[in-house]
């Protein structure tokens, strides 16, 4: 049972997992992006996107044993950190996220308003 | 011990990805997205991010969901059975 | 979606096969990717800012990285929070078919909520503003501190009809932090000691690492990046939630709720 668990402790299969897991989750919200109809729940299918490649960022950048890239008791130099910068690049993509998405549930909900519909099926106006 | 966990943390967020995606009921789907951001805190304090941890905290689970709640307001809460 | 239907009436076979393509395509090209880069010693631009760290005097990395090496990314993404906040004000600003009705006073929040928020408003305030002023010594800073500090608010708006947040101060206090963040880059490219766009022109002993008052020029700028944040975030929970409130849908929905 242990040597199992040191088995998933090592590099290349944590690396393995979380590029697995990472990789369901993006196509868990690509099937929600392409198959669902309703306007919100196209949103929600982005927004699992977007966690999904903030994960395989993350998970790509750290090799387990290593720290967090902060100065805390008992560590006095900048050694054997994880790479600081896809956190960086993560953390504000993240804030753009949520201000992005706020937009378009904003102009999904004034669209609902003029019109009454909720669907992208239904969305013909530019058609004609 | 770290690889077990992330992938409990992994069936815990494909669960909520999947009830985000099939639940017919939009604020259970807004609750479902939550949750999967709760599991994704777990996963970047597992891999050494505390600062994307917190932020994903503070934005992906409690800013995020308040968005999708004035949206599910506004729109009506059923996805309608010929949206799906 | 009822248990009766067919599998194959309760999926989209067709995008689901072509999702399964996809993503056997995309991990046979990560796969081959990652054999060439994972297992060397990586010798990459982020081990050199974690090696010349120490001479910022700042703790925690992440925070250097975001306000001091990589400043005009912080810029440029407060740059787009900002046009996304302006675009939601002018969306719900009016005009646009909204029919401006009485803001209905009849659905009052619950009493668990009230008194939830009397609870937790100072708490969440306080968390907010330790968070944004401990950005350079523990994990944090002015986005996850910004954005607390507006859902203490946000809360409060939601348990009480009454309060709102004023467009105009938080349109002053937005530009106002948005300037002095614009003017601490300027400063840094005057002084001749730095010379560089943001450059940390305040004394910054390395001796004084791990204090609250270190690091030179970067909590500065953190604080107006959290002040700035929570502006512009509060504002869009507030034109979302007056969108909410001057609608007739909002009694339905209400009901529905």
């Amino acid at each position: 049972m242990l040597e199992v668990l040191e088995l998933f402790d090592r590099p290349a299969v944590l690396h393995s997992i979380y590029l697995i897991g990472s990789l369901i989750l993006f196509f868990i919200g690509l099937y929600g992006l392409l198959a669902k109809r309703h306007l919100l729940k196209i949103f929600v299918s982005i927004e699992i996107m977007e966690l999904a490649v903030y994960l395989i960022l993350i998970a790509i950048a750290t090799t387990p044993g290593e720290t967090a890239p902060i100065l805390s008791d008992g560590l006095i130099a900048f050694t054997g950190m994880s790479d600081p910068i896809p956190q960086a690049l993560t953390l504000t993509a993240i804030v753009i996220g949520v201000a992005v998405t706020a937009l378009g549930t904003s102009m999904a909900i004034q669209y609902h308003r003029l019109t009454g519909k909720v669907s992208v099926a239904e969305m013909t106006e530019l058609k004609d | 011990m770290t690889g077990l966990l992330a992938i409990l943390f992994f069936a815990w967020m494909i669960g909520a990805a999947l009830l985000a995606i099939r639940q017919p009921d939009l604020l259970q789907s807004a609750l479902g997205l939550s949750l999967l951001s709760l599991g994704a805190v777990g996963q970047f304090f597992l891999l050494h991010a505390p600062d994307v941890a917190l932020t994903e905290a503070a934005i992906g689970a409690a800013a995020s969901s308040f968005v999708m709640l004035m949206g599910v307001r506004q729109l009506g809460r059923t996805e309608r059975k010929e949206l799906q | 979606m009822s248990r009766r239907l067919p599998l194959r009436k309760r999926f989209r076979v067709h995008t689901l096969l072509l999702i399964a393509l996809c993503g056997w395509l995309l991990m046979l090209h990560l796969t081959l990717l990652l054999n060439h880069g994972l297992d060397a010693p990586s010798n990459g631009v982020g081990d050199l800012y974690l090696a010349r760290n120490s001479e910022t005097a700042s703790a925690n990395a992440v925070t250097t990285v975001v306000v001091s090496y990589r400043g005009f990314d912080t810029l440029g993404e407060v740059t787009v929070l900002f046009l996304a906040a302006t675009g939601i004000g002018m969306l719900f600003a009016g005009g646009l078919g909204a029919t401006p009705a009485s803001r209905d006073r009849h659905n009052h929040p619950n009493e668990v909520m009230v008194t939830g928020t009397r609870l937790l408003f100072p708490a969440l305030l306080l968390l907010g503003v330790y968070i944004v002023l401990h950005g350079h010594l523990s994990p944090g800073g002015g986005f996850q501190g910004g954005v607390i500090v507006a859902t203490a608010f946000f809360l409060r708006m939601i348990a009480d009809p009454k309060f709102s947040l004023d467009h105009a101060p938080l349109g002053w206090t937005e530009s106002f932090a948005g300037s002095g963040f614009v003017l601490f880059g300027m400063l840094g490219l005057i002084f001749v000691t730095t010379a560089s766009f943001l450059g940390n022109f305040l004394p910054h002993p390395v001796a004084a690492m791990g204090q609250l008052v270190s690091a030179g020029v970067i909590p500065l700028i953190y604080l107006l990046v959290g002040i700035k944040v929570g502006a512009e975030v509060g504002a869009i929970f507030q034109d979302m939630l007056e969108a909410d409130h001057d609608t007739p849908v909002s009694a339905r929905a209400a009901e529905e709720l």
